[in-house]
C-alpha cells in the first residue's frame, strides 16, 4: 500500500502491443502513477513482479502462455500485498465470480474509458474495489441493475416479444450483437429465459409494458 | 476260436459267464461237502415182515452199478444178517449183500466206489476243470462270433462241471449223477456245434442247420427225460444211458470229422488262420482222447480203456496249442488279445475265489453242523443274486483299472464319449478343436497317427496331424480280403491300416478324419469303430460352428478395425476442427477485437460529437458481435474457468438466442466445488452438451430444457432433458439428424466413455445422458 505522496508503481501486462502501449501511455500521463514495467506474457509478468514488487499489476486475462487466472493466483500466493486490476476483453460474469474470491480488487473492460482505468488503478492501490459498474452487482452482490444504453434498447424490444433477428433489424446491428446483449441482460437480471427476463425487468420497473405494444 | 476280431464282452455274455461261474462254484462246493459226508449206496429198502426188500435204486449209483435193482432181497449188512430194523439205514451201510430177483447173490459196498476213486483224481480232476474254465473264459471273451463263444463256453463249463462233480458219483450223490449226465450231454452238443461253426461256418448251409437242430433237440429231450426216468422209472435208465452215450459219441465223432474235413480242405488262408487251425487241433487233440478213453466207456458200460484221471491229462494239449499260437511271432494281435483275456480271467478267477471263500465262511458260520448241504441249499439263490449284482460291477472296475495300467488304449466308451462331447462343445476355435480331438482319439484308441483335414467351400484347406504318420502317407487302400469270413460285419476294419471318416455337418462335407493303425495292434475294434462314428458328427458340427464363428469373428474384427480407423480419423478431424475453432477465436480475440476495443476506447476519449457517438456505438456493437462469434467458436471461459463456466455460458447463450427456458443444475458430492477436469475432457463434454442443446433447439420442439451436471468421486454425469416431442422409433422423425448428433457425441467421448444413452422422458421429451468415469484425480485446483 502506498500513500499519495509517492507514485503508484504499476506493471502493465497485456499480450497485445497496441493495447499495452495504450494503457501504458494512459497511466504514465496520469499523476501519481508510474509504469515501472510492461510484460507481454504471464511468465514475464511473474518475473517482473518478483523483481520489481509493484504496487499494482494491470493484468489482461488472456496471455499466450499462462492464463491471467493463474498469474493472479501466483501473485496472490507470493505477494499478497500487490493489488491486481484486471483489464480484459473478456467480460463474462463468470470471470468476475471466479476472480473476486481470489482477491482481485479491480475488474475493468478494455472498453472502459481512460478515466475509469486510471481511477481503477488508484482505487485498488488504496485497497478499494474497482469493478465495472454493471459488473459490480454480480461480483459483490449489489441489488441495483445497471444496464447499458444498448441493453435498454434490446430489453425494450425484447419486451415486445421480438425475435433476435427482428431486434437486430430494428437496431441496425447484427444478430450476434443482439445475442450478446440479450445474454448480458439475462445474466444481469438473473433470468432463465427471455420471458423471465421481461417479467423481472417489468418487476424492477426497467420497462413499462403499457408503454409498448405488447403482443401476446 | 475266432481271434479274427476282438470285441468287448457284451452284457448278455456277462450273464452267461456269471451263471456258468456260479454253477461251477455251487458244484465245487457240493462236491466238497459231499465228500465230507458218509458215502451212500444209492438205494432205499423197506421191511416186509422179516424180509428187507430194496424198493428204489438210484440209477448209476454204487448199488446200481453193482446190478442191484428194486425187488432184490437184502441178505446181510456189513456181513451181519439183516434185520427189519436195518431198513432205514441201509443206504449208508458200508456193505450189503442182496439176492436179486434172478436168484444171484450180489454184493455192493461203498468201498468199491471209493476204491475206484483214485488219489490222482483228487488233484487231476479239479486241475483239468480249472484248465477248462480258463480256456473257455478266454475264448468266450475273445471270440467274435457269438456261436463260437457260447459253444466253447458250454463245452468247457460242461466239462468242468462234470469233472468237479465226478468225485461225488462214487458216493451215489444224486445231484452229482445229474450234473455229470447233463455235463456230458452239453459237452457233446457244444463240441459238435463248435466244430460245426469253426473254423468254417456250416450253419449257413441247410444241412448244417438241420444237423445242429437235431443234435440240440435230442440233447434237450434226453436231459429233460433224465429226471423223469431217475425218479419215476429207473428201469428205463439203461436205455437212456445207451441213447445218450450214442448221441455224445456221434457228436464227438462228428466234431472230429468236421475238423478233419476242414483241415483237409485246401485253403488259401492267411497265417492267422493257420494259428486258428492249430488251436482247433489242440482242442480236438485235448478233448478227444479223454472222451474216447474214459467218457464213452463209462456211458456204454464197458471197462475203461484208461483211467480217467490219466486220460484227462491230454487236455494239456489245449493250453499248449494256445501257447504256440501266442508265441507265433507275427501275431502280436493274439498276444495282445490274450493278455487282455488273461487280465479278465485273472480278475474273474480271483473274484470267484473270493466269492467261494465268502460263501463257505458264511455257510459254516451259520450252521457248523455236518449236514451242510441239505440245510443250506436255500442260500444258493441268494448267493447267486448277490454274485449277479456285485460281480459285473466289481469285475468291470477292476479289469478297467488293471487294463489301464497295463495297456494304454483302454477307455470307457460311454464316459469317454460324454467327456469328449462336452469338451468339444466347450471349444469354439478350430485351432483348439482339431488338435484336441486328434490328441484324444490318438491317446484313447492308442493310435499310431491320426490326421484331420478341413476342406470345403466354406473353409480354407487346413491340415492337422497327430502322431508320426508314415511318409509318404499311404493312400486309401481297398479293404484286404476279409479275414473274418465268418461274417461279422464291422470287423473288416481290422485289415485296414487306416480308416477315413467324413466329417459332415449340415449336409456339407467339411473335412476328413483319418485314423491310422493302432499302436499295439493292427486295427480298430468294433468299439472303436462305434466310438469314432458316434463322435464324427459331433466333431463335424463343432468344427463347422468353429469355422462359422471364425469367419464371423474375422468379419467382426475387420469391421472393428475399419470402425476404429474411422473413429480415429473422426477424432482427428474433431481435434483439427477444435484447434481451428480455437485458432480462429484466438485470432479474432487477440487481434481483431483488441484493435476494435482500442478504437472504441479512443472514440470514447475523443470529442463527443453525435457522429463520433454513433461510431462509438457501432464499434461497441462490432465488439459485441465479435465476442459472440468468438465465444461460439470456443468460449474462453471454458479454458480459463472450466466446464461449469463453459456450460453456463452455453446455457445462457441458448437462453439469449431462443425462447427456450433452460435450467442448469450443478450437483457435487457434499457441495464441494465442481473443480476442473482434464482439458480435453472438458472440451468433449462441453461439445456434447452443445450438440445435445442444438438437437433440442432444432428438432425437439421443446419449451423447456433441464441441464444437469453431476460430479461424483467416480464419475461425471451430464443429463440434458427436454419436454419436446421426443423421439419416436416408429416414425423415426429426422432420424439421420438425431442419429448423427448421437454419433457425434459418441465420437467426442470415445477416448473416455461410450456410456451415452438416449431415453424417453417420463412426461415425454428426450433425455440424453452421458456418464464419464474419472480415471484419476483430474482436479487442477
Amino acid at each position: 500500500m502506498t500513500n499519495g505522496k509517492t507514485a503508484i508503481r504499476v506493471i502493465v501486462v497485456d499480450d497485445h502491443p497496441m493495447l499495452r502501449e495504450g494503457t501504458q501511455s494512459l497511466l504514465t500521463r496520469s499523476a501519481g502513477i508510474a509504469v515501472i514495467g510492461t510484460a507481454g506474457t504471464g511468465a514475464e509478468a511473474l518475473r517482473l513482479v518478483a523483481a520489481l514488487r509493484p504496487d499494482v499489476v494491470v493484468l489482461d486475462m488472456h496471455l499466450p502462455d499462462i492464463s491471467g487466472m493463474d498469474v493472479t493466483r501466483e501473485i496472490r500466493a507470493n505477494f499478497p500485498d500487490i493489488a491486481i486490476l484486471i483489464l480484459t476483453g473478456y467480460d463474462d460474469t463468470g470471470y468476475v465470480r471466479a476472480l473476486v474470491p481470489l482477491g482481485v480488487q479491480g475488474y475493468l473492460r478494455k472498453t472502459a474509458t481512460g478515466e475509469e482505468i486510471v481511477d481503477g488503478v488508484r482505487a485498488v492501490a488504496q485497497g478499494r474495489l474497482a469493478l465495472a459498474p454493471d459488473l459490480l452487482q454480480l461480483g459483490v452482490g449489489g441489488t441495483s441493475v445497471h444496464l447499458t444504453e444498448r441493453e435498454h434498447e434490446v430489453l425494450w424490444l425484447l419486451a415486445s416479444c421480438r425475435r433476435n433477428k427482428e431486434i437486430a433489424e430494428g437496431l441496425g446491428i447484427s444478430v450476434k450483437t443482439v445475442e450478446f446483449h440479450v445474454s448480458r441482460l439475462l445474466e444481469k437480471l438473473g433470468a432463465r429465459s427471455r420471458t423471465e427476463a421481461i417479467r423481472i425487468a417489468v418487476q424492477l420497473g426497467l420497462v413499462d409494458l403499457d408503454a409498448n405494444h405488447v403482443e401476446s | 476260436m475266432a481271434f479274427a476280431a476282438v470285441r468287448r464282452v457284451s452284457s448278455y455274455r456277462w450273464i452267461g459267464a456269471i451263471i456258468a461261474n456260479v454253477a461251477l462254484i455251487i458244484i465245487a462246493e457240493l462236491s466238497l461237502m459231499t465228500t465230507a459226508q458218509l458215502p451212500e449206496l444209492g438205494l432205499r429198502a423197506e421191511a416186509l415182515g422179516d424180509r428187507v426188500i430194496i424198493t428204489q435204486v438210484l440209477p448209476a449209483g454204487v448199488a446200481w452199478e453193482a446190478q442191484v435193482r428194486p425187488g432184490d432181497q437184502v441178505l446181510s449188512v456189513a456181513d451181519v444178517p439183516v434185520t427189519p430194523a436195518d431198513a432205514p439205514t441201509l443206504n449208508i451201510a458200508p456193505k450189503i449183500q442182496v439176492r436179486s430177483t434172478s436168484g444171484a447173490v450180489l454184493t455192493t459196498s461203498v468201498a468199491k466206489g471209493l476204491a475206484d476213486f483214485s488219489p490222482i483224481s483228487v488233484w487231476s480232476f479239479p486241475l483239468v476243470a480249472v484248465c477248462f474254465v480258463l480256456i473257455g473264459m478266454l475264448v468266450f471273451v475273445l471270440a467274435a462270433d457269438a456261436f463260437v463263444a457260447w459253444s466253447v463256453l458250454g463245452l468247457t463249463i460242461a466239462m468242468a462241471m462234470t469233472l468237479l462233480a465226478a468225485r461225488s458219483t462214487y458216493q451215489s450223490a444224486q445231484w452229482a449223477l445229474a450234473v455229470v449226465f447233463a455235463g456230458i450231454m452239453i459237452f457233446g452238443l457244444s463240441t459238435f456245434i463248435l466244430f460245426l461253426i469253426f473254423p468254417v461256418n456250416r450253419l449257413r448251409t441247410t444241412i448244417g442247420r438241420v444237423t445242429a437242430a437235431v443234435a440240440l433237440i435230442a440233447t434237450l429231450a434226453l436231459v429233460l427225460v433224465y429226471p423223469w426216468i431217475v425218479l419215476m422209472n429207473p428201469a428205463l435208465y439203461n436205455e437212456l444211458r445207451r441213447a445218450s452215450s450214442a448221441l455224445v459219441t456221434l457228436e464227438l465223432l462228428g466234431a472230429c470229422g468236421l475238423l478233419g474235413l476242414t483241415t483237409l480242405r485246401k485253403r488259401s488262408r492267411q497265417d492267422n488262420q493257420d494259428v486258428l487251425g492249430l488251436l482247433g487241433l489242440g482242442m480236438a487233440g485235448a478233448v478227444t482222447p479223454f472222451a474216447l478213453l474214459s467218457l464213452i466207456p463209462i456211458f456204454i458200460g464197458i471197462p475203461l480203456l484208461a483211467p480217467p484221471e490219466v486220460a484227462i491229462l491230454s487236455i494239456v494239449l489245449l493250453p499248449l496249442s494256445l501257447g504256440i499260437a501266442i508265441l507265433h511271432g507275427q501275431f502280436a494281435m493274439i498276444e495282445y488279445v490274450a493278455r487282455r483275456g488273461l487280465v479278465a480271467i485273472v480278475v474273474w478267477s480271483t473274484l470267484l475265489a473270493i466269492y467261494s471263500v465268502l460263501f463257505m465262511s458264511i455257510v459254516r458260520l451259520i450252521d457248523p453242523g455236518p449236514d451242510l448241504l441239505s440245510n443250506n441249499l436255500w442260500m444258493a439263490p441268494l448267493w447267486i443274486a448277490v454274485i449277479a449284482i456285485t460281480f459285473p460291477i466289481i469285475q468291470r472296475g477292476l479289469r478297467h483299472r488293471i487294463e489301464q495300467i497295463l495297456f494304454h488304449d483302454v477307455y470307457a466308451y460311454a464316459d469317454t464319449l460324454q467327456h469328449l462331447s462336452i469338451a468339444i462343445a466347450g471349444y469354439t476355435m478350430v485351432e483348439d478343436i482339431a488338435p484336441y480331438v486328434l490328441d484324444q482319439l490318438g491317446q484313447k484308441l492308442g493310435l499310431r497317427w491320426a490326421t484331420l483335414a478341413l476342406q470345403s467351400d466354406i473353409t480354407p484347406p487346413e491340415h492337422y496331424d497327430w502322431g508320426e504318420r508314415p511318409i509318404p502317407p499311404r493312400s486309401d487302400q481297398a479293404a484286404l480280403p476279409n479275414a473274418a469270413a465268418q461274417g461279422n460285419e464291422g470287423y473288416q476294419a481290422y485289415d485296414d491300416t487306416m480308416r477315413q471318416v467324413g466329417l459332415v455337418a449340415g449336409r456339407t462335407m467339411i473335412g476328413m478324419l483319418t485314423i491310422g493303425p493302432k499302436r499295439h495292434v493292427g486295427g480298430l475294434t468294433s468299439n472303436d469303430e462305434a466310438f469314432i462314428s458316434t463322435l464324427a458328427p459331433l466333431i463335424a458340427t463343432a468344427l463347422h460352428n468353429a469355422v462359422l464363428i471364425r469367419r464371423l469373428q474375422d468379419q467382426v474384427a475387420e469391421l472393428a478395425e475399419r470402425e476404429h480407423a474411422l473413429a480415429a480419423l473422426n477424432t482427428q478431424l474433431m481435434q483439427i476442427q477444435e484447434e481451428e475453432c480455437q485458432r480462429i477465436a484466438l485470432d479474432l480475440h487477440d487481434d481483431t477485437i483488441q484493435r476494435v476495443m482500442l478504437l472504441e476506447r479512443e472514440l470514447t476519449e475523443a470529442e463527443a460529437s453525435p457522429q463520433i457517438q454513433r461510431w462509438r456505438r457501432s464499434v461497441a456493437d462490432i465488439v459485441a458481435a465479435l465476442r459472440t462469434v468468438c465465444a461460439g467458436l470456443r468460449p474462453p471461459v471454458l479454458d480459463d474457468l472450466g466446464l461449469i463456466a463453459g456450460i453456463d455460458w452455453l446455457v445462457n447463450d441458448m437462453r439469449a438466442s431462443t425462447d427456450l427456458d433452460v435450467d442448469l443444475e450443478v450437483v457435487t458430492a457434499d457441495h464441494t466445488p465442481f473443480g476442473r477436469l482434464e482439458a480435453p475432457l472438458e472440451i468433449a463434454i462441453y461439445r456434447v452438451a452443445q450438440e445435445a442443446l442444438t438437437n433440442c433447439r432444432k428438432h425437439a420442439q421443446a419449451s423447456h430444457i433441464a441441464v444437469r451436471l453431476q460430479r461424483d468421486p467416480q464419475q461425471v454425469v451430464l443429463r440434458i432433458a427436454d419436454n419436446g416431442r421426443g423421439f419416436d422409433s416408429s416414425t423415426r422423425q429426422e432420424p439421420s439428424a438425431l442419429h448423427l448428433g448421437i454419433l457425434g457425441m459418441r465420437q467426442r467421448l470415445r477416448p473416455w466413455s461410450n456410456d451415452i444413452t438416449l431415453a424417453r422422458g417420463v412426461h415425454g421429451g428426450m433425455i440424453v445422458s452421458v456418464a464419464v468415469a474419472l480415471r484419476k484425480k483430474n482436479d487442477n485446483d
